[in-house]
């Protein structure tokens, strides 16, 4: 029997394929809500502005070469992985190891008491001097005890290796002496504090457990933060900046030791390798090892994930990131590849210091298994800059990256860009219009600078898209004649948007708390209406704004009588006081669940104004819970006469309309409806003017609907 | 309907593979991807956030994530997309756990398109509202559901690879969906019915 959930997934499968839906499916109402969604969700045209400026800075960061080090996501912590594994099992050893000492004396104690006790023999460290992948922790087997049986405590091999066996440290140590003690290993490297002085190179010693009975630490190599003053003879003369802190290689190491010590950046085998000759001299100091390199010739480092090579990077950029060139474990030259960076970091540079350097060097006949990534992160001081970068190519500051989140613009209506069809010459919509009148509550515009351009007749998308030039027209019946709608608000752009903060105030809406922001134009905030608190989201338009409120406090419990009568007042009482949508007439109240009401407005208008809208959400004791309006601000608003719903019939007949059909054209012998006022939006260089259309809906003798769009405006503010 | 990208064949797949190839390399084939793909991330985030400006944020990370990452990008039969909605899809989850207080769902309750979008008709966009409002008020998951088959018109197969999910547990997801998205919807009709 198949699935239910199979079934109605092949239906849907079936129904976005196009394939017509039998009679029972399209009773279904799951599936005829399929369709709408499929409908609902369509396509949503972006700005084209930010979509053309987000490709090219795309491509130009390509062309920069930041194309990330191809490391894998995630090894930074990755790395803290391992290192906390390493820590792990140090600890375990630790314990192993007192347990085994008791463990011993106690199975040695009932040994000699009693010949039938399992006869523990001593403990077997079987370390080797094979490089064997430290991928285990030390185990102890305990078998079952029975009569005759030979208990067998194994250790197995161990090497003291500064992660304790993490898999893929980058430190390959001989295997140690039975001496050597988890506690050892835990500790085998180490950063020795040095103070930090003025005068003299800051020196981090780093200790390298080797595993000698004795198991001294050895120092290896010192960290030196590089100054003016004079570092040893050996030393490459360092630079008169001091922030690099490497960890050097030993250009004269003489590979001896066995097995290898793999480096902690261990590149691909196939990178690239940077000519030497092309490279600056390196900024590190040389290592002044108390022990001959040979025994332990390179040390971890710490490689940010974000580190970032790009083959073609210019010494111009400043460098901050820093990835060591290991080489390829076949590689013939025992030296250190270490290369250095074109340039150092600049001291002001505030990015936090990204990578020590790591030297590397390997000897020929090195047999151990390839380092993975660093394990062990040994972190710079905080002024640190790495001055050493991979073989692979140059870096790019990331700090000089444009961020993923600042290439925000500015919100403009991409979406919103009338959707036309081809321009006709005799569609009038190509002249700009003029306003000429102004009222109490629009902002005039002055004459000859404020020119409203007529709506372009391009673009595709939006509602009226599909539309072609009505051309001849026809004389269209109209059922009931509206009267005329007078002067009709021709909205501007704002070219000066508040703060949301500050708008909020200005509503009456003092913000206490900024909970988010997104760029200039959203915020979210707590604010305070009287005594009441409310968590406000506010967005910022370029000729409105949509505001977003939800009361926090709790409701106060009081008697439901009268609600309807007072929930509609209230709402406009709450609007009216606050110069929230400021011209909106209540259009209806709806239900909302436990008592409370929506309550609706509109903007007040001859006709609908799509965008303004307002709906707030009283609770029973005349509480405003929650505001939810998005508005059109008609301050900014001009008005420009129109022109009566029968002129706009008789500009039809004329052929000066567009039309959007699903099939046959109209005849003189339809019908349309009362026309509706829909404004467009006009992009221009000064921003997006909203110019009002008049709607035509109606339907044809055959059934075919169509709407007819021809502007509201007089003509006579449509200059030729 | 317009707009809506047509699921590829194998040979589109092929085709595809070796232009995310070429991508790794060739700004040119990056910028290739970029044109084939941005629109229905912008798309996918826009419903899913309800908000322009955070959709472009979201389709601006989502495409440096993916120029940072192509590199590591593995083809798995799938189509490239798929990738690109996962990143955008952890995008948008970053995003919010950033600023929780925005575009939740309470927010959303009434849905208006955060443009003044003036050229929608009112019905058309009162319509549109009432489904994206539901569709936002759905579970995370099923939202995500509904969105990229919808929306997206991805396959379910698609779907389960960016949700990392099983293609039944997708389809699972999907019939809870839409069975809330018709509950709701039905409950908020019923609502107007009886307050006309």
């Amino acid at each position: 029997m198949p699935d239910p959930f199979d079934h109605f997934a092949d239906r849907v499968e079936r129904l976005l394929d196009g394939e017509a839906p039998s009679p029972a499916e399209a009773a279904d109402p799951l599936l005829r809500l399929a369709t709408n969604l499929h409908e609902a969700l369509g396509s949503e045209t972006m700005d084209p502005a930010f979509r053309a400026r987000l490709k090219a800075e795309l491509l130009e960061r390509y062309a920069n070469n930041v194309v990330p080090f191809p490391t894998q996501s995630g090894s930074a912590s990755r790395r803290m992985h391992r290192v906390r594994q390493g820590v792990v099992a140090a600890a375990i050893a630790c314990a192993a190891s007192v347990a085994l000492a008791f463990g011993i004396g106690d199975l040695r104690h009932h040994t000699s008491g009693s010949p039938t006790v399992a006869q523990v023999p001593a403990v077997s460290a079987t370390a080797t001097d094979t490089a064997t992948p430290p991928d285990t922790a030390t185990s102890v087997i305990l078998p079952s005890v029975t009569p005759h049986a030979v208990a067998r405590f194994t250790v197995s091999p161990r090497r003291p290796t500064p992660h304790a066996g993490t898999p893929g440290s980058n430190v390959t140590l001989p295997a140690p002496k039975p001496t050597a003690t988890a506690a050892m290993v835990a500790h085998a490297i180490k950063i020795s504090p040095v103070p930090r002085s003025t005068s003299s190179p800051v020196k981090r010693s780093i200790h390298v457990f080797q595993p000698t009975p004795s198991a001294t630490p050895i120092t290896v190599a010192n960290v030196t933060r590089a100054s003016a003053t004079p570092v040893p003879p050996t030393a490459v003369p360092a630079t008169s900046t001091p922030e690099p802190t490497v960890i050097p290689a030993s250009p004269t190491a003489v590979p001896t030791a066995t097995p290898a010590i793999p480096t902690a950046t261990r590149v691909p085998a196939t990178a690239t390798k940077p000519p030497a000759t092309a490279t600056p001299p390196p900024t590190q100091v040389p290592p002044t090892s108390t022990l001959p390199p040979t025994e332990v010739p390179a040390t971890a480092t710490n490689i940010p994930p974000t580190a970032t090579a790009a083959p073609s990077a210019t010494a111009a950029r400043p460098t901050r990131i820093a990835v060591v060139k290991a080489p390829a474990t076949d590689s013939p030259k025992p030296t250190a590849t270490v290369v250095p960076a074109t340039n150092t970091p600049k001291p002001t540079d505030t990015a936090p210091p990204t990578a020590t350097v790591a030297a590397a060097t390997e000897t020929p006949s090195a047999s151990a298994t390839p380092a993975e990534p660093s394990a062990t992160a040994i972190r710079p001081t905080p002024t640190a800059s790495a001055t050493v970068k991979t073989g692979v190519a140059a870096d790019t500051p990331v700090a000089a990256l444009p961020s993923p989140t600042t290439v925000t613009v500015a919100a403009t209506p991409a979406a919103t860009e009338l959707a036309l069809a081809q321009p006709s010459a005799t569609v009038p919509f190509s002249q700009p219009a003029v306003p000429a009148q102004s009222s109490p509550t629009a902002t005039p515009l002055a004459l000859g600078h404020d020119v409203f351009p007529a709506p372009a007749l391009t673009s595709s998308g939006g509602a009226i898209s599909g539309t072609v030039p009505f051309s001849p027209g026809v004389l269209l019946k109209m059922a009931s004649v509206p009267a005329s709608p007078g002067s009709l608000a021709v909205y501007r752009p704002s070219s000066d948007l508040p703060s949301p903060s500050d708008l909020l105030s200005s509503f009456g809406l003092p913000v206490t708390r900024v909970l988010g922001q997104a760029g200039t134009t959203k915020l979210v905030a707590l604010v305070h209406a009287g005594n009441l608190a409310y968590r406000a989201s506010l967005t910022l338009r370029n000729s409105g704004y949509g505001l977003h409120m939800n009361l926090l406090n709790p409701v106060e419990p009081r008697a439901a009588n009268t609600v309807a009568a007072t929930a509609e007042a209230s709402a406009a009482t709450f609007l009216a006081t606050h110069q929230l949508a400021v011209g909106a007439q209540l259009t209806g109240m709806q239900p909302a669940g436990n008592g409370n009401q929506f309550v609706n407005f509109t903007e007040n208008a001859p006709y609908l104004v799509s965008g303004s809208q307002a709906r707030v959400t009283m609770a029973p004791n005349g509480q405003v819970l929650a505001v939810n309006l998005s508005w059109v601000d008609t301050s900014r608003a001009a008005l420009a006469p129109s022109i009566t719903p029968t002129d706009a019939l008789a500009r039809i007949a004329s052929g000066q309309a567009a039309i959007h059909s699903t099939g046959a054209l109209p005849t003189t012998n339809d019908e349309v409806d009362a026309p509706s006022i829909l404004y467009v939006p006009v992009t221009t260089a000064g921003g997006v003017y909203y110019e009002p259309l008049y709607q035509f809906s109606g339907h044809t003798f055959g059934g075919a609907r169509f709407q007819i769009y021809v502007p509201a405006l007089d003509p006579s503010y449509l200059a030729p | 309907m317009e707009g809506k990208t047509l699921r590829p064949s194998p040979q589109q797949l092929e085709a595809e593979r070796n232009l995310v190839e070429a991508a790794r390399s060739n700004p040119v084939a990056f910028g290739a991807l970029y044109e084939r793909y941005v629109d229905a991330i912008f798309a996918y985030a826009y419903h899913k956030v309800g908000d322009r400006t955070l959709a472009e944020d979201i389709v601006s990370e989502t495409f440096h994530k993916a120029l940072e990452n192509i590199h590591g990008f593995e083809w798995r039969g799938v189509a490239f997309s798929a990738w690109l909605y996962r990143i955008a899809s952890n995008a948008i989850a970053a995003k919010y756990r950033r600023e929780p207080a925005m575009g939740d769902d309470e927010d959303l309750e009434l849905a208006i398109d955060p443009e003044p979008g003036p050229e929608v008709a009112l019905t058309t966009l009162e319509r549109r509202t009432d489904v994206l409002a539901a569709v936002r008020a759905l579970p995370d998951d099923q939202q995500q559901v509904v969105l990229l088959r919808f929306g997206q018109e991805l396959r379910n197969k698609e779907i389960a690879r960016i949700m990392e999910r099983s293609e039944g547990a997708v389809k699972a997801l999907l019939h809870r969906a839409l069975s809330g998205l018709h509950r709701r919807l039905t409950t908020g009709e019923e609502h107007a019915a009886t307050d006309a």
